[in-house]
């Protein structure tokens, strides 16, 4: 892959990067960083990647070690005061998104993975490093959880 | 019935500091292939677990472990001086950590007067303990280690086959220090080489020996399992240089809302650490102007830094960055010599416009 190509495909997952990294740290300081960091990760290790079509979910799975090393940096390293409250800086005040946070990291990934990112289970599974049927678990227990939080029923399968 | 897209549409947009980040990341890569991974032979570790699940005895092997040097290497500040290297290659008495979990040691460290470098070794005493980088995760796919290793098996399931049943982790902190950096490498006898590189806070730059109470902080399987701290001094490596801008020398960038009252070049052995001094002299242009746009740093003649060299930008953002009050740092490999002068310039970019260059400011340096 080349530099132009490889900096294509970036430039062209920018949202889906930005969301994964929203629902991950809260500091706009933070997500740029941490999604510098992943592209200078993947630029380097780009030949661990054996197919070029997994790209966007490998470059993801990155993209989430990054963001939880930084988290817990953060938590360890920064003086109080700089120690972000996920999504306290720009947190949007909708029910959806309240719901959606509330739940735990380990149901809210997979959904947000497989509902909002449009990946299959198979592909939630590579990125996450989890067996499927553990996805598949997550997404119907999440599913549960978040249906009784908004008491109506979401994700059309 | 709530749909994946009603979410997607209340999830915020990427900005333009987001945008700005994966421009500034993509136009910085390198042209050349820059992996230096280190692979662990897959073979090699389960002959290593064979050996020690068997005999249960030392194991006298010749390993290669990545030093200071190997790691600051394929870090983004590359291109180490000869004189750097001769400071790496200083005897570093070994500073053991008693703890009950591994063998921990501080083997390798260098005080430059504005950073410090550390290479920390690692090896479990619990044979049944593997270690991994603080990037990854027992739940990681296995081949994260490499293209050669499984990827139908976590990490998890992966040292599980090896014979080993826990997962361990190292993370450190100090109060002397901030900015840290880590990078880290298992090595192929099951040990885990964590280089850390740190900038000293202002009260320690620059001193004969700096003394540094490090935290370290052992993760078992996701869990803190202990904290173990260790205090030891390193020396001063080598001389500072320093060059500061002219008395009463500053530029006020209208656009940004900035004035940069004056910029501090220090040359160490290791490295060139430029320090701007500045305010925020108009709220409402800097908010407007950061942070998409920034400043970079050009030498005297306006040239960009020479091939290998970090790309530099200046970007200030008063909450987040300016920690402690400390002006910004940037540290590369810029300056073989002290410059005369060097060039501040805006850097504006934008998906639609590209990247142009907006005013330039020469500081001359003495």
């Amino acid at each position: 892959m080349t530099k132009e190509e490889f900096a294509q495909r970036i430039v062209a997952m920018t949202e889906v990067l930005h969301r994964v990294a929203w629902s991950q740290l809260g500091q706009a300081a933070d997500r740029e960083d941490a999604v510098q960091e992943t592209i200078r990760r993947a630029w380097e290790k780009r030949d661990r990647l054996r197919d070029e079509r997994y790209m966007q979910t490998w470059v993801i799975r990155i993209l989430l070690n990054v963001c939880s090393t930084q988290r817990r940096s953060n938590a360890r390293m920064l003086p109080a005061a700089y120690i972000p409250a996920i999504q306290q800086a720009d947190s949007r005040d909708t029910p959806l998104l309240d719901a959606l946070f509330a739940l735990d990291e380990k149901f809210r990934l997979p959904l947000q993975l497989r509902y909002i990112e449009g990946y299959s289970a198979g592909e939630v599974a590579r990125i996450l490093g989890l067996p499927e049927g553990t996805v598949k678990s997550r997404l119907s227990r999440g599913r549960d959880k978040l249906r009784a939080q908004l008491k109506e029923e979401v994700f059309d399968e | 019935m709530k749909t994946g897209a009603d979410f997607k549409n209340i999830f915020p947009k990427a900005d333009e500091g987001f945008r700005h980040a994966i421009d500034d990341a993509l136009s910085g890569l390198p042209a050349e292939r820059g992996s230096r991974v280190f692979p662990v032979p897959r073979m090699a570790i389960a002959v290593m677990a064979a050996l020690i699940l068997l005999t249960s005895a030392a194991v006298a092997l010749t390993v290669h472990r990545l030093n200071i040097q190997d790691f600051t290497q394929r870090s983004p500040w590359a291109n180490l001086t000869d004189t750097a290297k001769h400071f790496l290659a200083t005897d570093f008495p070994d500073v053991a950590i008693d703890n009950r979990y591994a063998d921990m040691a501080v083997t390798e460290a260098v005080y430059d007067g504005m950073a410090v470098y550390l290479l920390l070794e690692v090896m479990p005493k619990d044979e049944t303990a593997f270690v991994i980088p603080s990037h990854l995760f027992e739940n990681n796919h296995a081949s994260s280690y490499g293209s050669s290793y499984p990827t139908d098996m976590t990490v998890q399931q992966y040292a599980n086959q090896l014979g080993y049943h826990d997962i361990m982790t190292i993370q450190a902190s100090n109060a002397e220090t901030t900015g840290r950096y880590f990078d880290s490498a298992r090595n192929e006898d099951g040990s885990f080489s964590l280089m850390i590189w740190a900038l000293v806070k202002p009260e320690f730059q620059n001193i004969p020996e700096l003394t540094l109470n490090m935290t370290f902080f052992v993760e078992t399987n996701g869990s803190t399992t202990d904290e173990l701290t260790a205090a030891f001094t390193i020396p001063l490596a080598g001389s500072i240089e320093t060059a500061a801008s002219r008395a009463g020398e500053s530029v006020t960038f209208e656009h940004a809302g900035v004035q940069i009252k004056a910029i501090r070049i220090v040359r160490t052995p290791m490295a060139s650490y430029i320090i701007a001094d500045y305010d925020v002299v108009n709220q409402t242009n800097y908010r407007a102007y950061f942070p998409n746009r920034s400043f970079r740093i050009l030498d005297e003649n306006g040239c960009e830094p020479p091939k290998g060299a970090y790309p530099l930008s200046l970007r200030f953002d008063e909450d987040y960055y300016r920690m402690d009050s400390q002006p910004f740092y940037i540290t590369n490999r810029l300056f073989d010599e002290m410059p005369a002068a060097i060039m501040i310039g805006e850097y504006a970019g934008n998906r639609e416009d590209g990247w142009t260059d907006g005013e330039t400011y020469t500081f001359h340096l003495e």
